[in-house]
């Protein structure tokens, strides 16, 4: 994976540069915006980390020719600049994330790896967590090896929270999608299937947790 | 208030010391002029009198003499009010009718056959005006003049003179009460719109800057207002300078802190000493600090900002809250903190700028995170007077003496480490700016500490 850094400071650009070799991608550094635009027509670059205030040239300026140009690079912008506008005003250039200085290379590099999947159309059909998989075109849970016995409403449960994983799934999300199974879900129903999952999930290195008044969150046991 | 009363008095007192000298100029002229015409209507009935006392004289066999009868000399005695008193002296100073004891003549030679002169005299200590005609004695037997003079006290023409200045002086004493009483209520009257114009200054917001709207305003207080309104632009020009300044710097910062950070997690990610690896992460720690410091500065201008642009639109207060709490969870829980949600209602109808809010919260949670315990509760409470957001940890809460302190800029707890500071800062801006009031408790049973933002009433 070849990506493009513009980035004008030295500091930063170097920080950068370091980390992504080390994680295992190929990087250019370009110091401005005039040397990006060299950089773009010379090499097929996989994606693109941008710095909006540059010399020469401003990263707004340099996405919005890529744009035009029609090349669909991913792009994510590093910047200084978080209001509302500022992030409308980036998006609507072209970029497909938006990271705001300082940010840690843990987080720039997971969200790389995101981007470069997304633009790759790798859906993932198989979902891992724990010891638990979810093969979502065969509609198979299992643990380790040994497929689970979960019924069709079950694994609807298991989907929506696995798919959310990381973030709180609402009740009523849950409800909303068990209701074209069900004739009018309430909230009892919901609990009564995330019980039965909660037990059949026993041993899997998954657990269901419970947020007072705001959903339900899969995470893996630690 | 003060003040316009005070511009009140000022024209009162103005009006009425430019008045007293005219009442007492009026007063003199009132006296002075019915004096003289009461003075002139009462002299000539005493000459008539000093004539009809003449008529009655006669001349017998050469001596003077006079006829007066009993009724005639009584009338001659006494008025309603006045002493009256009469004398005649024939051509030889024998007085032969009346009073012995008269004002003498004002001139030493006395007075001219067929001259009369009314003068002013002196009888019994008492203020007299007396009538003296020179009667010539020619063609009878007798020679020279015979001297007639009739005299009265002053009593009656005084107290029609006095009656008559009152007559003039009551009605202009009247008239003068009036029109202080009138210029007292027409200033009033008059001022109304510089009471008003107070109200609206007094009502604004602290940071509230737009210009004065001029409709309505009378002429006399337009340039004064224009003059408040040029103010008000300069100032709201520096104020705006000067959050820009601060935004722009808190960029500028982003950028070298990003490096810093960055340097310092990709040498950790290599470096081989334990000596090195703690400094690392000493360094990404404080760098995390500084970054967060600069966050929340940007706040604090955009929240300032904010102040003159604010634009309020109907939310739900249970909404905002939900969605706030739900995206901290997983924060939360990385932590070891579990996060949870209460409401008593379905939906809290509120007016506010939803991402201002969204920020007072975030920064409500994100306290509760850093000094909190190991659960937060977030409630929303909807009540007639207002709903109630708020924010519990049962962690070790703020001691009370303590509370008030902590809104301050940069202030920190004793023994808190990390943090910028700036947190209830931002958390009491915003809820200023939407008429919300902060305020910190102990949470459940005495123990942690529960925010509480109090929103004023919907308007109906």
């Amino acid at each position: 994976m070849k990506i493009l850094l513009v980035e004008d400071d030295p500091t930063l650009g170097e920080a950068v540069t370091l980390a992504a070799r080390q994680a295992g991608f190929a990087i250019d550094w370009a110091r401005d915006g005039v040397q990006a635009e060299n950089a773009l027509t010379g090499y097929a670059y996989d994606a693109m980390l941008l710095d909006l205030g540059l010399p020469r040239r401003e990263g707004l300026e340099v996405l919005r020719n890529l744009r035009k140009r029609g090349e669909p690079l991913p792009v994510m912008i590093l910047t200084a600049r978080d209001s509302v506008e500022d992030r409308v005003r980036g998006l609507d250039a072209g970029a497909d994330d938006y990271l705001l200085k300082p940010f840690a290379l843990d987080e720039l590099l997971a969200r790389l790896r995101a981007l470069l999947r997304r633009a790759h159309g790798v859906a993932d059909t198989l979902i891992h967590m724990g010891r638990l998989s979810f093969d979502s075109v065969k509609r198979q849970a299992s643990v380790g090896e040994t497929p689970l016995a979960l019924s069709a409403r079950e694994l609807e449960v298991l989907e929506i929270l696995l798919n959310h994983s990381g973030r709180v799934t609402a009740k009523e999300a849950i409800a909303d999608r068990l209701a074209g199974w069900d004739e009018g879900v309430g909230d009892n129903a919901v609990e009564v299937y995330i019980h039965r999952l909660r037990r059949k999930l026993e041993g899997a290195g998954v657990a269901i947790r419970t947020l007072r008044g705001l959903g339900y969150l899969l995470e893996a046991e630690r | 208030m003060g003040n316009q009363k005070s511009l009140r008095r000022q024209l009162i007192v103005r009006m009425l010391s430019m008045m007293l000298p005219l009442f007492i100029l009026l007063w003199a002229i009132a006296y002075f002029s019915s004096q003289y015409f009461i003075n002139e209507a009462f002299d000539r009935s005493l000459i008539r009198r000093t004539y009809a006392l003449a008529d009655r004289v006669e001349v017998l066999h050469g001596q003077v003499r006079v006829d007066l009868p009993i009724a005639a000399r009584e009338m001659m005695v006494f008025d309603q009010e006045d002493l009256l008193f009469h004398r005649i002296v024939d051509p030889q100073s024998r007085v032969i009718e009346g009073e012995i004891n008269m004002p003498p003549l004002p001139r030493k030679k006395g007075i001219n056959p067929g001259e009369l002169i009314v003068y002013d005299g002196v009888k019994d200590g008492e203020k007299v005006r007396v009538a003296a005609f020179a009667l010539s004695l020619k063609g009878t037997s007798a020679k020279g003049a015979a001297l007639v003079q009739v005299g009265e006290t002053l009593s009656h023409r005084s107290a029609m003179a006095d009656r008559a200045t009152l007559a003039i002086v009551i009605p202009m004493l009247l008239m003068t009460l009036t029109a202080a009483l009138a210029i007292a209520y027409g200033v009033g009257r008059g001022l109304e719109p510089v009471s008003r114009l107070r109200d609206r200054l007094s009502g604004r917001k602290a940071f509230d800057l737009s210009p004065f709207p001029l409709e309505g305003t009378p002429a006399e207080l337009r340039p004064f207002l224009d003059e408040i309104n040029s103010l008000l632009l300069r100032l709201s020009e520096v104020v705006e300078a000067q959050s820009r300044f601060v935004s722009d710097a808190a960029h500028q910062l982003r950028t070298p802190i990003a490096g810093i950070r960055a340097q310092a997690e990709a040498a950790l990610a290599s470096a081989q000493h334990d000596d090195a690896q703690h400094a690392l992460v000493r360094i990404a720690q404080s760098t995390q600090t500084m970054g967060d410091l600069v966050k929340k500065l940007l706040i604090l201008a955009r929240v300032d900002a904010a102040e003159n642009t604010l634009h309020l639109t109907s939310m739900d207060g249970v909404e905002v809250v939900r969605a706030v709490a739900r995206e901290w969870v997983p924060q939360a829980l990385g932590k070891g903190v579990e996060i949870g949600f209460e409401t008593s209602d379905v939906d809290a109808p509120m007016m506010g700028d939803a991402l201002l809010l969204r920020e007072m919260l975030a920064n409500l949670i994100d306290n509760a995170l850093r000094y909190g315990g190991t659960r937060i509760m977030l409630t929303v409470l909807v009540a007639a007077e207002g709903v109630t957001w708020s924010v519990t940890d049962n962690g070790p809460g703020i001691p009370e003496s303590q509370r008030a302190a902590v809104f301050a800029p940069f202030h920190r707890l004793s023994g808190s480490v990390d943090g910028a500071g700036l947190g209830l800062t931002i958390v009491q801006r915003i809820a200023h700016l939407h008429g919300a009031v902060v305020s910190l408790d102990t949470g459940e049973g005495g123990k942690g500490l529960a925010a509480r933002v109090k929103f004023p009433p919907m308007p109906t």
